[in-house]
């Protein structure tokens, strides 16, 4: 008998974002479905969970910098005051518990640098492990500029270095010059985009379906207006298309979202849809 | 002589008087605490045995006590000149006067040197006491000596490794939870790094993933939990 051929998971955001950021539960759980097989992820990956993330952290790190907000409970108010989305909810309570550790008063002026330097710290980090903890697949079909933007930040000046790298991954006119996802999906996928078009014409709406109905409508509007619609805004959107056809085909795509049950099979990706959050602790 | 276990974070943040004072006087307060505070804790010849050895004149095996202090008074005596008044962040006068003390490479080296040693002693004990409530006295002394060793020197590179492992071990008492041999590997990791003389982004990162590799978590802050459910309910 042969060996056992080792089987290489190719992770999708989701799960991205539950391996680094998750509860201990559902790490746990990913875990025990990995094992020791070797994780991968692409570029455009690390890119959308920047996107979805890093770009928030940082936000709430200049956030805590400004000159009014003289005290860590300041910052923590003004940003659960202020933002409602629940991504921008869901840092409140990790932030709070990167600086406590540090045994930092929340509410003394003085203790304000320390927190930053904490802070930095992790996002620096997360950073890190973001890039070298989780194998690259070695292609970069769609040449994302956004990924390819570098988070450099001397220690002595990290805001600096943290400023340069936000500067830069929001510049999508100058980002999507230089990006080839249109030619990705409009030349080298143009068949399995007409697929998903196709298919998703014939499917009832519902729970479901609503992900992947979602995503081939902006397909179709890609077909219909052509290279000129791309855009960061609309990668967001196709996102998972996107990674679904960038997948090596001999790797098994990890997932949360739905949408995968219809992007994978049109296109013979192997895949597993993995449980929420909410399904696991129940 | 001080022993470092009994200095306490509040011994540093403290020095910040409470009335707003001259830039001068802050100066002068603050050096006199930096280096005062530096050479009452310099290393009291109990070290570990396996302690760091500054290179390249040293050979015996342990940190001189005597030219440790001669070096760095020297090295501070020099170095208060770049003292770094920075742009003020807040627009408060007291909060305005951020110093950011720089000694130069070789007062930082022997600053890490002292600092490491005493790490290097807590991280030998614990390994030992794994498991055991005993284990938290070496396990308090550790944590106290990383924080105050990123009070001193928030900018040698070097911290930002001893702080990836102070976060992995401090969350949810996570020190408590590690074996032996984790415990094992990252004393080499802190006692490999320490020697070298350039730590670069490059060796700063590779030491943070040894750590991880050695399964100790130095991210291990998690979103909120109810945030995810929301979340995942959208997909």
């Amino acid at each position: 008998m042969g060996a056992k051929s080792i089987q290489k998971h190719y992770l999708d955001t989701s799960i991205v974002r539950k391996r680094l950021l998750g509860p201990k539960i559902y790490q746990n759980y990913l875990d025990s479905q990995f094992g020791n097989d070797p994780c991968y992820i692409s570029k455009f990956i690390q890119m959308e969970f920047k996107r979805s993330y890093l770009i928030n952290i940082i936000s709430f790190y200049f956030n805590t910098r400004l000159p009014t907000m003289e005290t860590i409970d300041d910052a923590l108010s003004y940003w659960s005051d202020k933002y409602r989305s629940s991504e921008l909810k869901a840092i409140i309570q990790l932030v709070a518990d990167v600086i406590k550790i540090r045994a930092i008063d929340f509410s003394n002026p003085q203790d304000k640098q320390k927190a930053l330097r904490q802070l930095g710290r992790y996002i620096k980090r997360i950073e890190l492990k973001l890039r070298r903890e989780l194998k690259d697949i070695g292609k970069d079909s769609t040449r994302c500029e956004r990924a390819a933007v570098p988070l450099k930040a001397d220690p002595e000046d990290i805001a600096s270095g943290f400023k340069n790298f936000f500067v830069a991954f929001n510049d999508e006119e100058s980002c999507r010059k230089r990006c080839h996802v249109d030619s990705f999906l409009l030349n080298r996928y143009l068949s399995e985009i007409e697929k998903y078009v196709k298919k998703a014409d014939g499917l009832p709406t519902d729970n479901s379906t609503k992900g992947f109905k979602r995503i081939a409508e902006n397909l179709k509007k890609l077909l219909e207006k052509g290279g000129k619609l791309c855009s960061c805004r609309m990668c967001g959107n196709i996102g998972d298309a996107i990674i679904a056809l960038d997948a090596p085909r001999n790797m098994v795509l990890e997932h949360i979202d739905r949408a995968f049950d219809y992007l994978c099979p049109i296109i013979c990706q192997l895949h597993k849809r993995h449980p929420s959050t909410s399904l696991l602790i129940k | 002589m001080t022993d470092i276990s009994m200095v306490s974070e509040r011994d540093y943040t403290e020095t910040i008087p409470d009335t707003t004072p001259t830039k001068k006087e802050i100066i002068t307060t603050n050096l006199d605490e930096i280096v005062g505070g530096i050479l009452r804790h310099l290393p009291t010849g109990q070290e570990h045995e396996e302690s760091l050895v500054p290179e390249p004149k040293q050979q015996t095996g342990q940190f001189e006590e005597t030219e440790a202090k001669e070096h760095l008074a020297a090295s501070v005596a020099t170095s208060s000149i770049k003292l770094e008044l920075r742009k003020p962040a807040i627009s408060d006068a007291k909060s305005e006067l951020i110093f950011i003390h720089k000694p130069d490479p070789q007062a930082q080296r022997i600053l890490r040197i002292h600092f490491v040693n005493q790490i290097l002693v807590d991280l030998s004990q614990i390994q030992r006491y794994c498991g055991k409530p005993t284990a938290a006295v070496h396990a308090d002394s550790l944590l106290l000596t990383m924080r105050t060793m990123e009070e001193i020197s928030p900018f040698d590179p070097f911290i930002e490794i001893v702080m990836a492992l102070h976060d992995a071990l401090v969350f949810q008492d996570n020190w408590n939870r590690y074996n032996p041999n984790q415990y094992k590997g990252a004393y080499r990791i802190i006692k490999d790094f320490a020697k070298r003389s350039n730590i670069s982004t490059d060796v700063v990162e590779k030491a943070i993933m040894e750590l991880e590799k050695l399964g100790l978590n130095t991210t291990p802050f998690e979103l909120d939990t109810n945030y995810e459910i929301i979340n995942d309910s959208k997909k």
